[in-house]
């Protein structure tokens, strides 16, 4: 059952990354442009046009299409981004001991306890100029290592007192040495399964910022969402198929990680909603 | 470990009646630093992101000359940004979070009239979905196997990936916008004529909406550890044991297993906090409801620069509330952490 249900998550996956990657090529119309030259807009789904077309006559298709690429280019280099800085810390802090680890856990203490999406929202909507793609996935990628850093340092601190790495020690290896040939390797599982729940929540995350329109540039899923949820009434297919796009990348990671960690069982990393 | 748990608190009996109130006070000033410095880097990243603050505040009528000018000297160009977060901290501390111009009142009015709207929705939603979300995952970790728990485990893994935000539109577009069962928005009707009874029930049926959509998703989460807690307990020895001595399995699993089981949720729940409060931040803004999320969205459409800080404030102190109230609540139940 664990392999069948394995293999239908990877399915999933690789039809998203498919769809993601080859969006420009297979989407069939222009995202910003109209989809006939009469002009149809706001029409309910149909054969045509399958999520049916925005009040500008934008083909609702292309756009979610071309939306699912931007939310998984943001989750996947706000995650990446993450991951580096969260693991860098947490090896430091194992590494150093003493003083200087009780330290660097009190300061990530404090940094775990900022509501995270409050001050971001905050500080994203009430600037004064718009952000690009690369300043929302600096700014979401730099507020979101902290509990990366405190599973990567306790795993570090476990690692540390295992005896391959005292034979490593005794036979004169550094501590770079130790850390690049006999810790790191063992934390990439750990790594992994971060990195793919990771990503469905910090598409949740970027979704519901620009829901709440703090972020406007890059009509990501969730800008869609924004867009769409001002016409419910009226045009609900705006709303609901951006929000479906949004779930099932969700669901694709979800599922993903779990079989990832049946695989590898770090018992510590899972899934948890935005924060 | 049972054992040893039990010699633990034996021999640390003594101390902890002696250090509890101590030790409440060090916990609440650690949570005080913890709010202070959190609001403080709030502060200083929307201070710095937002530039000159008076450019959207000059524009308003409603401004006092006078008012802008003491602005001016506290926050204007003139001064520097360590100045102005010395202004700005100082007032916080005493329990002064500035002036709100755009509603004419101080921002701690402004957040106290809302403030009970959100609460009311947080904690009703966060007992009903703790309580049923414990009682799914234990049942779903009795009856492994069976085909409606493998039914109801493929809806809560689903519902678990659904973004709560997405829920509450969708119980929009169909309960208000199609069937218009419940009403569009706010948290009371306007009416006056209405008995005690009548509000109560009138209440009731504004929350009933945002109410869901936030519960849905906690309960899909506090399932699943609950779930999984429950499993690695089912194996172990003492439940053997009873079992050989013919207890039932009703008082097996309840008054056993499930007693073990619910102290990691305890954990679980106070580490929810946070996401908790983003959940009702989006989806006060989907159904109108009027909290302190919806008073944040406005407060950013009019670039009210001191009730943004100070709900981020309130925010803050409401997360590290959390998070001390779990740490107590898990002390309480567990006597292997009274140190």
């Amino acid at each position: 059952m664990k392999d069948a249900q394995t293999r239908r998550v990877l399915g999933l996956l690789v039809m998203f990354v498919l769809l993601v990657l080859g969006a420009p090529y297979f989407s069939p119309y222009n995202p910003d442009g109209d989809t006939t030259v009469s002009g149809t807009p706001s029409q309910p789904p149909s054969l045509a046009h399958p999520m049916g077309t925005d009040r500008t006559d934008r083909d609702l298709f292309s756009r979610v299409l071309r939306g699912s690429q931007t939310s998984v280019i943001i989750g996947v280099s706000a995650v990446a981004l993450m991951l580096v800085l969260g693991t860098s810390f947490g090896i430091v802090a194992a590494m150093s001991g003493g003083h200087i680890d009780t330290v660097l856990m009190r300061v990530l203490d404090i940094c775990m306890s900022i509501p995270r999406f409050l001050v971001l929202l905050a500080a994203i909507s009430i600037a004064d100029t718009a952000y690009s793609l690369p300043q929302i996935i600096l700014l979401i990628g730099l507020t979101g290592w902290f509990d990366t850093a405190r599973i990567i340092r306790g795993e570090v601190s476990a690692l540390l007192t295992r005896d391959w790495v005292f034979a490593a020690r005794a036979s004169g290896s550094g501590t770079l040495r130790i850390v690049t040939h006999h810790i790191f390797p063992h934390l990439v599982p750990i790594l992994v399964v971060m990195a793919t729940f990771g990503i469905g929540r910090t598409v949740v995350l970027e979704a519901g910022l620009s829901f709440l329109g703090a972020l406007s540039s890059g009509a990501s899923l969730g800008h869609l969402l924004h867009e769409g949820f001002s016409a419910l009434g009226n045009r609900w297919w705006l709303t609901i198929f951006p929000g479906l796009a949004i779930v099932l990348i969700v669901l694709a990671c979800n599922a993903l990680g779990d079989a990832l960690r049946d695989v590898f069982a770090p018992e510590q990393v899972h899934a948890w909603p935005t924060t | 470990m049972v054992d040893r748990s039990s010699q633990t608190n034996c021999a640390r009996q003594g101390s902890r009646t002696l250090n509890i109130g101590t030790r409440l006070i060090a916990r609440l000033a650690q949570g005080l630093v913890v709010v202070i410095i959190a609001s403080s880097i709030a502060f200083l990243l929307i201070k710095s992101l937002k530039g000159d603050l008076f450019s959207d505040l000059l524009m308003n009528p409603n401004m006092s000359a006078e008012r802008i000018e003491q602005l001016r000297l506290q926050f204007g160009p003139n001064t520097t940004l360590l100045q102005q977060y010395w202004h700005w901290i100082t007032s916080v501390l005493q329990g002064d979070l500035l002036w709100s111009d755009p509603h004419q009142e101080p921002v701690v009015a402004s957040i106290a009239r809302v403030l009970p709207n959100t609460l009311a929705l947080m904690g009703l939603a966060y007992c009903s979905s703790l309580v049923a979300g414990i009682a799914l995952g234990t049942w779903q970790a009795t009856h492994e196997g069976t085909l409606p728990r493998r039914a109801s485990r493929a809806i809560t893994f689903t519902v678990f990936s659904l973004p709560d935000f997405w829920i509450a539109i969708l119980l929009q577009l169909v309960f208000v916008t199609w069937l218009g069962w419940f009403p569009s928005g706010g948290t009371a009707s306007f009416d006056s004529n209405l008995s005690t009874g009548e509000q109560i029930l009138d209440q009731l049926h504004h929350i009933a909406l945002p109410w869901l959509a936030l519960t849905l998703v906690d309960v899909a989460v506090f399932a699943r550890y609950q779930r999984a807690a429950m499993r690695d307990v089912v194996g172990q020895q003492f439940l053997r044991t009873a079992r050989a001595k013919g207890v039932p399995e009703g008082v097996i699993t309840w008054k056993h297993a499930f007693r073990v089981s619910v102290l990691p949720m305890i954990t679980i729940a106070g580490l929810y906090f946070p996401a908790l409060l983003v959940g009702a931040i989006l989806i006060e803004n989907v159904f109108g409801w009027n909290g302190v999320g919806r008073l944040l969205t406005t407060a950013i459409g009019n670039r009210d620069f001191f009730l943004v800080s100070g709900i981020v404030v309130v925010g803050s102190a409401m997360t590290a509330l959390g998070s001390l109230l779990a740490d107590l609540a898990r002390e309480f139940v567990d006597p292997r952490l009274r140190a």
